[in-house]
């Protein structure tokens, strides 16, 4: 039973590390860029959403996700108009770029310490502490809220990229920049506007880890997981992002319950570098 | 290489005034190496001009200076009567530079549809903003997924409406940028050695998709091409480029025979004509 249950807590640990790893894959695919700022854009999210329960205390749960996400993507919209466009156009080679976006969550983070303080908060609200009977056992009562939320996220991500004019625009952006700008798409909108959505979905996924944990500036080094994730299952693939942020989130949990949990950062990485071995393109990668 | 510009045949800046495309002393260097030097002619419609010149003449870098892929150290741009010099890639081509590429430039993951609406799409303007419209799905317009199709099936390539384009041989890619070409309705079409890499079964299929839109369209259409006997077959016009200079630039039968192209070309005098007739 005690196996079932670090499963369920596996499963939604994997649900935040899948969200954030597909941020990570959508800004490699639109820009070929590595945005290490991924997770302080996370972090940004959690402390935005905090922000709105405080400030908007009558407002549901399920209404502050979205609304975060949106203010989160904002400025993710703005960080890539103002910063990585014009270094990438000046011709920056990825060493610089991959700094670039470290210096930009360093920034995030510093300035969450600045506007909501250095110590951790604890959303306030009742789904923080209230708990499900499965088995008779006590769950968090957010599981099924973040199982459900991030079904959703990526049903609509899918719907996005499938069936609407800007997600094929999108993805011929991503596909070949060059050739979609011949063929009249604006690769700078279309960089900003999946760097944009990359950020809304991190902070989405940061305002759904807060209630099993409390928000802090440190909170974006979830960020170097999920974008093991994103490598484990092959980075710019959104399908091998979700199931590479799954066989993390319940690789490390499983693991630390077997070992300790002392070991669970060390046990995912782990589990990373063994598969490569195994499979050095990543799980939904292919060779060449 | 004695050839100047003083010599070259002149045919270009007639009616410059209603020219389509015109450049004015067009030319971009790189570290000291001028790869395209003060080019100016210009393009008028309903007539198809072959660029030709010995490899490194810069042809494909004068195709990318009009296109905007490379930035022009000098000179400007002209479209109909739009300076667009300062403009973007994808901006000349919402005004109606239509491109295709030496190497075949498709989307690999996108079906051979999905090409060919993203196209139909990015040129809709106004409150589409070029196909990044947040709340328009695709089964709202219907008119553009049969503008579509009826594209590809004048290509012949109905059939393959949902393969994904990573899986078509190289002469249904070449069709199948033709067919982006024509989703774009550019004012003028630039094709850089559109016959490259297929083959000989597959080159006149391409050719006569060309030969179509010169017949058809009445738009300006670019070559860029090695082959002269293809070159031959289509152009109305050709302009020559030997060390990124306009050398020549006339009607076919008069440029090719004359003394400047072939010294230019084939590095030749009189004795080689036959060989590039």
């Amino acid at each position: 039973m005690n196996f079932s249950l670090q499963l369920l807590s596996g499963l939604a640990v994997g649900c935040i590390y899948s969200l954030v790893a597909v941020g990570f894959s959508m800004v490699y695919r639109a820009m070929g860029l590595v945005n290490f700022a991924q997770g302080d854009l996370m972090m940004i999210g959690a402390f935005i959403g905090y922000s709105i329960i405080v400030n908007l205390p009558g407002l549901p749960f399920w209404l502050v996700v979205p609304l975060a996400a949106a203010i989160t993507a904002c400025l993710g919209y703005a960080v890539a108009q103002s910063a990585l466009w014009p270094a990438m156009q000046r011709g920056a080679s990825q060493t610089y770029l991959v700094l670039l976006t470290l210096g930009i969550g360093i920034i995030l983070s510093n300035g969450a310490r600045l506007v909501w303080g250095a110590n951790p908060l604890v959303y306030p609200i009742p789904l923080t502490h209230e708990t499900l009977r499965i088995w008779d056992y006590p769950v968090p009562a957010v599981y099924p809220f973040i199982a459900l939320t991030m079904v959703a996220l990526i049903a609509g991500l899918n719907v996005l990229f499938t069936r609407t004019w800007i997600g094929l625009s999108l993805r011929a952006a991503a596909d070949d920049a060059q050739t979609a700008s011949v063929m009249g798409v604006n690769h700078r909108l279309a960089s900003a506007i999946s760097f944009a959505l990359a950020a809304g979905i991190g902070a989405a996924a940061g305002v759904l880890y807060a209630p099993i944990t409390f928000v802090s500036a440190d909170m974006g080094m979830i960020g170097i997981k999920a974008f093991a994730a994103a490598v484990l299952g092959s980075l710019g693939s959104i399908p091998g992002s979700v199931i590479g942020g799954f066989v993390i989130g319940i690789g490390e949990t499983l693991g630390g319950q077997l070992v300790s949990s002392e070991y669970q950062d060390s046990l995912a990485f782990l589990l990373m570098i063994g598969i490569l071995l195994i499979k050095p393109t990543g799980l939904m990668g292919r060779k060449g | 290489m004695p050839a100047s510009r003083s010599e070259s045949v002149s045919y270009s800046n007639a009616n410059a005034s209603q020219a389509i495309l015109r450049t004015v002393d067009l030319g971009v260097s790189f570290g000291g190496h001028q790869a395209v030097n003060a080019v100016s002619t210009s393009f008028h419609g309903g007539a198809l001009t072959a660029i030709v010149g010995p490899n490194g003449a810069g042809k494909t870098t004068y195709f990318n200076l009009i296109s905007g892929q490379i930035a022009a150290s000098q000179g400007e741009v002209w479209l109909s009567s739009e300076n667009v010099t300062a403009l973007s890639v994808s901006q000349r081509a919402r005004k109606g530079l239509g491109r295709a590429f030496q190497l075949t430039n498709l989307f690999p993951r996108l079906s051979v549809l999905e090409n060919i609406r993203l196209v139909a799409q990015s040129m809709q303007s106004g409150r589409h903003h070029h196909g990044f419209d947040f709340w328009r799905i695709w089964s709202d317009a219907a008119d553009l997924i049969e503008h579509a199709t009826d594209i590809l099936r004048s290509v012949s390539m109905a059939a393959q409406l949902g393969d994904p384009v990573a899986t078509l041989s190289h002469g249904d890619q070449r069709k199948l940028e033709v067919a982006m070409l024509i989703a774009m309705n550019p004012t003028v079409y630039m094709f850089d050695e559109p016959t490259a890499g297929m083959s000989a079964d597959e080159v006149p299929v391409v050719l006569d998709l060309i030969r179509d839109l010169k017949t058809h369209s009445h738009k300006t259409i670019l070559l860029v091409e090695h082959k002269m006997d293809v070159v031959r077959d289509l152009a109305d016009r050709i302009v020559v480029l030997h060390n990124g200079q306009l050398v020549a630039d006339g009607e076919p039968a008069e440029v090719i025979n004359s003394d400047i192209v072939q010294e230019a070309y084939l590095g030749t005098r009189g004795g080689a004509r036959r060989g590039l007739m």
